[in-house]
């Protein structure tokens, strides 16, 4: 990369959900005209959408634990990364920036107290990978007209707007300080001046991107006509600026100021507040590195007022074209809730997943619309579409027995409506009734990811006196076995790890007695993980996530949903009365 | 934080555990009550007590004194005590011929960890600085240099990494059959890794060849200890007129330095900023030290400057909400006082902060100016330095 202004339309993402930076970047995008956000998704967090404005629309920008979870049809555009996480994780978020994203450019960093050796680890994988590290303790870089990368520029939208980098220009700033290059930027502005870019270095000792490297950048660059800088007291890095911006005989200025001769009225050195900016020796004083600046032909400033002086009197002044600006109203209103499953649009269409309600049922039966509902995804695979129809249908009804189903009757006879009847049958789906489809996948899920032995696992059941979900039948056995099980196992076993494992469970346990075979619940629980991972594709951390949503229970209370209302329907029909239990069906320890 | 000095006793001890010698010294705080009790533990022989202060040419201070009884030790830590020194070592005196001095020293740069050795060590170093020998260490085997096998070599740099140190310097330095014995070892560590070395070494092993500090320093230390933000003091005059309540790195120097340029750096009563978003909790502790500094002072005429740059992050309203509460408490020491205040920020919820402190200035009634970043910091000393001289 040349110069930060070749990067027009940036695709950007950003290690860690930092709103305020964020909005800012986005407002920036909308402010100059940008037709969609630049930042494309947010790495390090929970969430699956974070939600932003992008103009005075709400939008949802994809979040990702991990770097390597984005689409690679996203990742392979990125030119532009964000740090913004703690010290400790900036180093990995670089490396992993620069091994994953074949298009990046530049990032910048964000982090308090980033060690030497890591900051010194950044520059030299930064060098080697040809791109731009800005930091560790940078507030970014703004391209005047183009783009922004991180704080710099202020954070709101009034802020922005006030700023005066809408438009582009050929001033470059250059700061160690990310509060002073705000000072700075608009003291351009404010002089008629406009920004080609301006930088933030940070105020560490080891930046990753040395100042003399941004020079080179702005004397390389024909559209840059003057440069600023902010420098401090401590470290030696003004040395090659001089060096550099002499041998460039440019016609282009430099004005320089450089804080910290307030260091001499102090006994001791004094460590002011970033961690560079300490003078243990007189060629880190700034009065050694206002002498060699000035020595080179940059305008060096006696102090601040005069710094200002010098900006408004070199600062190129050019007319520059006033291009469409938009507007932001603030304050914004944000959504209540985010929801994709289903809209009824201004035409009143309703919408399932997107698609106009009468498209998105005509080639689906009730269960392909459930899954695609339940799932959130208009396409599975065959085999979870088939798997879905069957279990659901095995999962219809019960018998009338079975507590939920009880309960769904003695409403029903007490006289109530269907929504009571059949509310007081689906509360009784808990832990013990019609939950183990989910606790079985659960555990199927973790002993196989865990490398657990089947072996220990029945042990560890069995010391602690657990019953195992999924495993047992009242009344089948190993001689009797459960057909509907047979008939699972024999339209989709296709020999994965899970149902492999469930297997193993169910012969250390049926040896021990014969009735503890691998159940309808056990036996639907590793299937379906099986097909998550295999013909879904999903990865374990997508299948935990399919299994945290309770999606085994959206099963078995989808399925028998159906069976609750025929039992009421059924109980309205008969009209037998309330149901009272008979005198003696309950006995207390007094009698 | 940035660079800070280890003790010498805690770079011995890191010396010592990591390249396999014993080190019998034993740290000293004279404000100790058990030192007694410490100090009778030693066994019998001669003692080297010195102070142990991160201070320059301690040899020529009479900071360091040699061949010492075990019973001496207590009363040249009183003695030595009295000149404001608080921290002291005690470590048996080992005798050795000075031509054996060696010097050797590593210092972290850009390039990779410089090693520097000379066979001519000791105190008079600097006169046999032809004789010092230079290398750079990238990775890999370090070259033996001196008496200094690649071992030996190896070990140091694996703890000049691993503590993460900046600069190392053992001088004298006796090497024996490949024996280490550090007469002297001053150690810089990059005091952001704190966490990362897990104990080897902590801010309590910190050393400032600084004497005195002031309670309100002391305040701001504890402060600083428990916060993720950045807060520092550090007193210039007590006396002057100008207190200064400054934040961002950036921006406090700029006014400082302007203050200077008024020919006023010796009104100024302190230097420090905060940065980083503290909390309001943080800040009215903070304005509160600063404040104590001010009432201490003799000046006749006082002046607070609250003021920064246009800030990234930091929340106006809620750090000047912090100082509004100090100043609360503080009103009729202000009032009574006429002290003067002048206020220039910017930053997010800038209106209200700006606005919430004009109100309580105004309530309290004090002469005061509050400024948003339509002024330059350059305009706003300007203001004050007038006002200083009128």
């Amino acid at each position: 990369m040349k110069n930060f202004s070749e990067i027009t339309d940036p695709a950007i993402i950003v290690f860690g959900n930092h709103l305020a930076t964020i909005q800012s970047m986005l407002d920036y995008d909308y402010l100059v005209g940008r037709e969609a956000p630049s930042v494309k998704a947010v790495v390090g967090v929970q969430q699956k959408v974070c939600r932003y404005f992008f103009g005075n629309r709400e939008i949802l920008i994809k979040g990702y634990q991990e770097l390597a979870d984005i689409p690679k049809a996203i990742r392979k555009e990125v030119e532009l990364v964000g740090v913004m996480q703690s010290a400790r994780r900036v180093l990995t978020g670089i490396e992993q920036s620069i091994s994953q994203l074949p298009k990046l450019k530049a990032a910048f960093v964000f982090a308090e107290n980033v060690t030497e050796q890591d900051a010194l680890k950044l520059r030299e994988i930064s060098t080697k990978a040809r791109i731009i590290v800005l930091g560790p303790a940078s507030v970014g870089v703004l391209v005047g007209g183009g783009w922004k990368l991180g704080a710099i520029g202020g954070i709101t939208a009034t802020q922005l707007k006030d700023s005066g980098t809408l438009i582009p220009g050929d001033t470059v700033v250059v700061s160690t300080s990310g509060g002073i290059v705000n000072e700075i930027i608009n003291r351009v502005t404010h002089s008629g001046g406009r920004l080609r870019y301006g930088v933030a270095i940070g105020g560490d000792l080891w930046p990753a991107t040395k100042p003399y490297e941004i020079f080179e950048m702005a004397l390389d660059d024909p559209n840059v006509k003057t440069i600023v800088y902010f420098g401090e007291l401590g470290g030696h890095d003004e040395e090659k600026v001089a060096e550099i911006y002499a041998q460039a005989k440019t016609k282009k200025i430099a004005i320089a100021y450089i804080a910290g001769s307030i260091s001499d009225h102090f006994e001791t050195p004094q460590q002011f507040g970033h961690a560079k900016a300490m003078a243990q020796t007189e060629t880190e004083s700034a009065a050694y590195k206002k002498k060699i600046l000035s020595n080179a032909g940059v305008q060096v400033a006696s102090g601040f007022a005069d710094f200002e002086q010098l900006i408004n009197k070199f600062v190129s002044k050019t007319q520059h074209e006033q291009s469409i600006i938009k507007e932001i109203k603030e304050p914004r209103m944000s959504a209540l809730f985010v929801d994709n499953i289903s809209k009824e649009g201004d035409d009143g269409v309703v919408r399932i997943l997107g698609e106009d309600i009468l498209a998105f049922t005509k080639d689906r039966s009730l269960s392909e619309t459930a899954l695609a509902m339940f799932t959130g995804r208009k396409k599975s695979s065959e085999q979870l579409k088939e798997f879905f129809d069957v279990v659901v249908k095995l999962l219809v009804d019960h018998g009338p027995q079975v507590s939920g189903a009880v309960n769904t009757m003695i409403t029903a006879r007490a006289g109530n409506e269907l929504p009571a009847a059949l509310a007081s049958g689906l509360l009784t789906i808990g832990p013990r009734f019609g939950g183990a489809i989910d606790q079985a996948a659960q555990n199927w899920f973790k002993a196989v990811n865990d490398g657990e032995k089947a072996y220990d696992f029945v042990e560890r059941f069995a010391k602690n006196k657990i019953y195992i979900p999924g495993i047992g039948h009242r009344k089948y056995r190993v001689d009797n076995p459960d057909p509907r099980v047979q008939t699972l196992l024999k339209n989709f076993d296709q020999g994965g790890q899970y149902t492999k494992f469930a297997k193993e469970i169910a012969k250390v346990t049926a040896a021990k007695k014969a009735n503890l075979i691998l159940n309808v619940d056990g036996a639907t629980a590793c299937l379906l993980l099986d097909i998550l991972e295999g013909d879904e594709k999903l990865n374990k951390n997508q299948i935990n996530e399919v299994l945290d949503s309770g999606f085994c229970n959206a099963l078995f209370v989808f399925a028998r949903s159906v069976g609750f209302i025929a039992h009421y329907l059924e109980q309205k029909r008969l009209d037998e009365g309330l149901f009272r239990l008979p005198d003696g069906m309950v006995i207390s320890e007094e009698t | 934080m940035a660079r800070v000095k280890l003790s010498e006793f805690r770079a011995k001890k890191l010396l010592a555990d990591k390249l396999g010698f014993s080190y019998t010294g034993i740290s000293i705080d004279a404000e100790d009550k058990e030192l007694s009790r410490q100090i009778n533990q030693l066994s019998d022989g001669k003692y080297v007590v010195k102070v142990d202060q991160a201070t320059k040419k301690r040899n020529q201070l009479g900071l360091v004194k040699l061949n010492r009884s075990r019973n001496q030790i207590i009363s040249d830590v009183t003695e030595m005590s009295k000149k404001g020194y608080r921290y002291f070592l005690a470590e048996p005196m080992i005798e050795h011929d000075p031509k054996d001095e060696q010097f050797l020293a590593l210092v972290r740069t850009e390039g990779g960890i410089e090693i520097q050795y000379s066979e001519k060590g000791g105190v008079g170093i600097e006169g046999h600085a032809d004789s010092l020998q230079r290398m750079i260490y990238l990775m890999g085997k370090p070259k033996a240099i001196g008496a200094l096998s690649t071992e030996n070599l190896e070990k140091i740099i694996r703890l000049f990494n691993s503590e993460h140190m900046v600069y190392l310097e053992i001088n004298p330095l006796l090497i024996e059959d490949g024996k280490f014995t550090p007469l002297d070892a001053a150690v810089e560590v990059d005091s952001t890794a704190e966490l990362a070395v897990q104990g080897a070494w902590t801010s309590q092993d910190f050393r400032s060849s600084r004497l005195e500090k002031t309670a309100s320093e002391k305040m701001v230390e504890d402060l600083q200890a428990v916060s993720v933000s950045a807060l520092s003091l550090r007193v210039m005059n007590p006396n002057g007129q100008i207190l200064l309540m400054l934040s961002g790195g950036g921006a406090s120097l700029v006014i400082a330095d302007e203050f200077d340029a008024h020919g006023l750096s010796d009104e100024l009563i302190n230097y420090g900023e905060y940065s980083g978003a503290p909390n309001e909790d943080e800040l009215y502790q903070y304005s509160l030290a600063l404040i104590k500094l001010l009432k201490s002072g003799q000046a006749k005429k006082k002046i607070i400057v609250i003021a920064g740059g246009v800030a990234n992050f930091t929340d106006i309203a809620v750090t000047f909400r912090g100082i509004i509460r100090a100043f609360d408490k503080e009103k009729k020491y202000l009032k009574d006082n006429k002290v003067g205040v002048f206020v220039r920020r910017g930053g997010p919820n800038q209106q209200k902060g700006l606005a919430m402190m004009e109100d309580c200035l105004t309530k309290i009634g004090l002469a005061h100016k509050v400024h948003g970043p339509d002024i330059s910091l350059a305009k706003l000393v300007k203001e004050v330095a007038e006002e200083v001289k009128a």
